[in-house]
C-alpha cells in the first residue's frame, strides 16, 4: 500500500529539501564600501559589517539542512578573485582572511583598479559546479545551487561578455544569481545576469547593516524551492542593453552585418 | 434468564505504542517540558531542522523580531493559490505543534516564537563559528583520541553494530551472538517485547506490561517484538529511547542529549564531564546498544557511533547511497568475472568505500520482490533470515541471498502472530533493492493486493462480546420487542430473533442497564394489566 514512488523515499528525511549550495561573492573595494557607508548615518553597512552579515547569512544556511554547503569568493580591486572560504567550519575564520585582502586590495594604485565580476562570477559558478557533481554522488540528488552577489563597483562595461556567458552558463546549470547592487549606479550588467538565471535584484543607495542582515535572511535565503510559496519583491523591468564591441559601452542599438553577422565588417555603433 | 455468551477477544484492537517519532514525540509533552528541551541549543537546532522548507523560511523571518506579530503577517508572505495556503497551513500546524509559535499571552491573533528557541536560534547564527561540536568542555583541544577515520571508526562502527544486532538476535531467539545480558534481558521485558507467556498470546496484554518476573527460562518474543523486528534500525533504536522517556522523570534531558549526539561527529572524542545524573545513567545503557561506546581508559570520555548520531534524523543520504551502491555492486561483481577485477582493486583500497561495506554489511537487507511471488534478499545476516521467515517460506539460503516465496499460509502465518499485512509491505518496500527504486512501484501490486485481500480474509468477522437475551414467556412479548426497540435506538443491538424464540444480543457492556430496564419495563407492564 505504501509503496510510494522513490522520491517520496527520498524526500521523507531532512525536512524534505534537497540540501543547498550557496556560494556568496563579495565585492571587496574597501575605497567604495566606504562611499557606501558615507552616505547615510551611524549603523551604515561597512565592509567588515557586510563580511559578518555573509556570515550570519551562511550560518542560517548551514543550520537549516544537513547537507547544505557554502563557499565565500572575494572579488578584489585588483580584477582577480579568490575563493575566501570553502565549506562548513571555515566561515568564521575567512573573515580575518579577508582583512588581510582588503589591506592589500588598498595598495593597488586607484589607475589599476578594475572590475573582478566576471572572474568572480567564472569562480563562483566554477567551484558550483564543482560542488554540484560532488553533491551528486554523495547524496544522490540534485542540489539547489545559488549564487549572491554583493556589488559596490559600478559597471565596467569591458566585463559584459564574460558576465554574460557566466549567466548563460549559470542558466544551463540552474544555478540563480541573486544580487544585492550598492553601486552608485543601478548595475545593468548584474540585473541581466540575475534576470537570465532567474535570480532576485535589490538595489539600494545605501543600507544599514541591520536591514543588509533582514534583507539577508528574508529575501534571499529561501531556496529556488521555497520561492515559489513565498511574496518576494517585485523585480522591476531590466534594461537589456548589450555593450558594444567597439567601445565597449552600453547601446540600446547596434549594427551587425546581414549576411555574416559579424559586427567587425561593419560599422560599429553611432556615437 | 440472561446468558453470557463469550466471542473471542477484540482481535484487532492493535494501537501500537512504538507509533510516532521522536518529534511527535516532542508535540506531547507540556509547556514547561518543552521550555526546558528548548534551554539545550542543539534540541533547537536539531528542531529546526527538521521543520519543513516554509516553516524554516517563517522562523528564520521571525528570529530578529522580539515582539508578537500579528498572524495574518504570515499569511500575507505567501502567494496566493491553494499550493502555498497548504504549505503555510501545514507549516503553522508543524510550528504550533513543537511549541516554536506560540500565541502572545493578553494578545489575541498575535504570535511569536518561543522566546528560549529564538534566542538560541540567535545566539547561534551570530556564532562566528557554528561547527563547533557538542560535548567539547573540558577537552584539551587536541583532537589526539578521535576515532574519525580509517580502522578506528571502522573498529567502532563494527564493535556498535555488533552489540546491537546482538540485541535484536536475542529477540528472535537466535544464539548467534550469545546472551546480551540481564539488564538488557529485563528491559527487553519491560518494554513488552518479549514476555515468558509464549508467542501465541495475540491480544498481547496479559503479560506485556512489565509484571513477568525474570525466571530461569528465557524470554519469547511477543506480538510487540514481531512488530518491532520490522522496523527500520532508527526507528528500532527510538523505541528503546521513548521507553527511556517513559521511566526517568526528565524526558526532555533524554531528547537533549539524543539531539546533542546528533550533531556529533561519529567516532570524535567526547567529555562526560558536564552531563547531568540522568544523562550520565544513561550513557552507561547506550554504551551496551552500541549508541557510543565509553572509553576503557578514561571512563568520563566517550565516542559516539553513527548509530547513536542517527537517532534523531535517520540515517543520512550519504551513508544511504555508500549502502546502496554495496548493494548494486554485489551481483555485478559475481555475475562479472576479469574485467571487474581492477574496479575491485580500486575500492578495497583504504578510504570511504570498504569502510561502509563492512560496517553496514550486516545492518543491510535488499528484497527483490516480483511478480511471480518470488522474493530474493541480499543479505549475510542470519537475522534477516529470521525475519523473513516470519512471512515467507525459505528456499534456499545461499552465503549473500535468500530464495524464498509468499504463498497464502506463510502470511497466514505472520497474520497468526499479530503482524499486519501493511507492516510487511512497508518491509518489503522499505528494504527495497536499489535497483527496484528505479521502478515506480518498489513492490508489484499484485503482491501488496494480494497481500491485502488475505488479511481482510482474516477480518470478514469480527467478535464483539455480547449479552443473550433469551427465554422469554409468550406473554412477553411486549417486554421483548420493547427491549429490543430500546436496544435499536441506542445502538446496542447485535442480533434479535422475533415471536417464536424471542431472543436477543446486545453488547456486553450495556448489560446491566438493559437489565434494568427489562425489569422495569415488566414491572410497568404487569402495573397496566392489574
Amino acid at each position: 500500500m505504501e509503496d510510494g514512488a522513490p522520491s517520496e523515499d527520498v524526500s521523507r528525511e531532512s525536512g524534505g529539501s534537497a540540501g543547498g549550495l550557496v556560494t556568496v561573492v563579495l565585492d571587496m573595494n574597501e575605497a567604495l564600501w566606504a562611499q557606501v557607508s558615507a552616505k547615510g548615518g551611524e549603523d551604515n553597512v561597512t565592509l567588515a559589517s557586510a563580511l559578518s552579515s555573509v556570515v550570519v547569512f551562511l550560518n542560517a544556511v548551514q543550520l537549516m539542512d544537513r547537507e547544505s554547503e557554502v563557499c565565500v569568493v572575494a572579488e578584489c580591486p585588483d580584477g582577480t578573485a579568490r575563493v575566501l572560504a570553502r565549506g562548513v567550519s571555515d566561515v568564521g575564520p575567512a573573515v580575518e582572511a579577508a582583512m588581510d585582502l582588503v589591506a592589500k586590495a588598498a595598495a593597488v594604485p586607484k589607475a589599476d583598479q578594475r572590475s573582478g565580476l566576471s572572474t568572480a562570477l567564472s569562480v563562483a559558478l566554477a567551484s558550483t559546479n564543482r560542488a554540484m557533481v560532488d553533491h551528486k554522488t554523495r547524496f544522490g540528488v540534485d542540489p539547489l545551487a545559488r549564487v549572491l552577489v554583493i556589488q559596490v563597483t559600478p559597471d565596467d562595461p569591458s566585463q559584459y561578455i564574460a558576465s554574460m556567458n557566466s549567466a548563460f552558463a549559470a542558466q544551463k546549470l540552474g544555478v540563480l544569481v541573486d544580487v544585492v547592487d550598492l553601486s552608485p549606479e543601478p548595475s545593468k550588467i548584474l540585473q541581466q545576469v540575475a534576470h537570465l538565471s532567474k535570480g532576485i535584484v535589490q538595489r539600494f543607495e545605501t543600507i544599514t547593516t541591520p536591514a543588509l542582515i533582514e534583507h539577508l535572511l528574508t529575501v534571499y535565503l529561501p531556496d529556488a524551492e521555497t520561492r515559489k510559496l513565498l511574496k518576494l519583491p517585485p523585480q522591476a523591468a531590466i534594461v537589456l542593453q548589450a555593450a558594444c564591441f567597439c567601445c565597449g559601452k552600453l547601446r540600446d542599438r547596434g549594427w551587425v552585418c546581414s549576411v555574416c553577422q559579424d559586427q567587425a565588417q561593419f560599422a560599429y555603433c553611432v556615437l | 434468564m440472561a446468558t453470557v455468551i463469550s466471542a473471542g477477544g477484540g482481535a484487532n484492537s492493535s494501537e501500537d505504542e512504538g507509533a510516532g517519532d521522536l518529534f511527535d514525540y516532542i508535540g506531547t509533552l507540556d509547556e514547561a517540558r518543552v521550555g526546558d528541551l528548548f534551554a539545550c541549543r542543539w534540541s533547537c537546532l536539531g528542531v529546526l531542522r527538521h521543520l519543513s522548507p516554509l516553516a524554516k523560511q517563517l522562523v528564520l523571518r521571525l528570529t530578529c523580531v522580539r515582539k508578537g506579530v500579528p498572524l495574518e503577517w504570515l499569511s500575507k508572505s505567501v502567494v496566493a493559490g491553494a499550493q502555498a495556503k497548504g504549505a503555510l497551513r501545514e507549516a503553522l500546524t508543524q510550528l504550533r505543534t513543537l511549541k516554536v509559535l506560540v500565541d502572545v499571552i493578553g494578545e489575541p491573533g498575535r504570535v511569536q516564537l518561543h522566546k528560549a528557541f529564538a534566542s538560541q536560534l540567535r545566539a547561534s547564527i551570530a556564532a562566528p563559528q557554528i561547527s563547533a561540536l557538542p560535548w567539547q568542555d573540558g577537552l584539551d583541544g587536541s583532537r589526539g583520541n578521535d576515532k574519525t577515520s580509517g580502522s578506528a571508526l571502522m573498529n567502532l562502527e563494527d564493535a556498535a553494530l555488533r552489540k546491537w544486532t546482538a540485541i535484536l538476535h536475542f529477540i528472535v531467539g537466535s544464539n548467534e551472538y550469545g546472551n546480551p545480558g540481564k539488564r538488557v534481558v529485563k528491559l527487553l521485558v519491560s518494554m513488552g517485547l518479549m514476555g515468558h507467556g509464549g508467542a501465541s498470546d495475540r491480544s498481547g496484554t496479559a503479560h506485556n506490561n512489565g509484571v513477568a518476573v525474570l525466571g530461569s527460562s528465557l524470554p519469547q518474543i511477543t506480538r510487540q517484538g514481531y512488530e518491532f523486528m520490522l522496523k527500520d534500525i532508527h526507528e528500532q533504536v527510538w523505541i528503546f529511547m521513548k521507553h527511556y522517556t517513559r521511566k526517568v522523570g526528565s524526558p526532555e534531558s533524554v531528547l537533549q542529549m539524543l539531539f546533542r549526539m546528533s550533531y556529533c561527529k561519529p567516532g570524535t572524542e567526547c567529555s562526560s564531564g558536564t552531563l547531568d545524573e540522568t544523562q550520565r545513567s544513561l550513557l552507561g545503557d547506550f554504551d551496551l546498544f552500541g549508541l557510543v561506546q565509553i572509553d576503557e581508559s578514561r571512563r568520563d570520555r566517550f565516542f559516539p557511533t553513527s548509530l547513536g548520531v542517527n537517532v534523531v534524523f535517520g540515517q543520512s543520504r550519504e551513508e544511504r547511497m555508500a549502502a546502496a551502491a554495496r548493494a548494486v555492486d554485489l551481483p555485478a561483481q559475481s555475475a562479472q568475472t576479469g574485467a571487474s577485477d581492477a574496479a575491485k582493486r580500486v575500492k578495497g583500497e583504504p578510504g570511504m568505500v570498504p569502510m561502509n561495506r563492512r560496517a553496514t554489511a550486516s545492518s543491510n537487507v535488499f528484497i527483490i520482490c516480483e511478480t511471480n511471488f518470488k522474493v530474493y534478499a541480499y543479505t549475510e545476516s542470519s537475522l534477516h533470515v529470521e525475519m523473513l521467515r516470519l512471512f515467507v517460506n525459505i528456499e534456499c539460503i545461499l552465503p549473500n541471498l535468500i530464495v524464498a516465496v509468499i504463498t497464502r499460509s506463510s502470511i497466514r502465518s505472520a497474520f497468526k502472530l499479530g503482524i499486519t499485512g501493511s507492516q510487511i509491505i512497508h518491509f518489503l518496500s522499505e528494504n527495497a533493492h536499489p535497483l527496484c527504486k528505479k521502478r515506480h512501484r518498489l513492490v508489484p501490486d499484485n503482491i501488496t493486493d494480494q497481500i491485502i485481500l488475505w488479511e481482510g480474509e482474516r477480518n470478514r468477522v469480527r467478535a464483539q462480546r455480547g449479552v443473550l437475551y433469551k427465554d422469554f414467556q409468550p406473554e412477553e412479548e411486549a417486554v421483548h420487542s420493547a427491549a429490543v426497540a430500546h436496544a435499536l435506538e441506542n445502538k446496542w443491538l447485535l442480533f434479535q430473533s422475533g415471536p417464536p424464540n424471542m431472543a436477543f444480543v446486545i453488547l456486553e457492556s450495556k448489560h446491566d442497564e438493559m437489565r434494568a430496564f427489562v425489569k422495569r419495563t415488566r414491572e410497568r407492564l404487569r402495573n397496566n394489566v392489574h
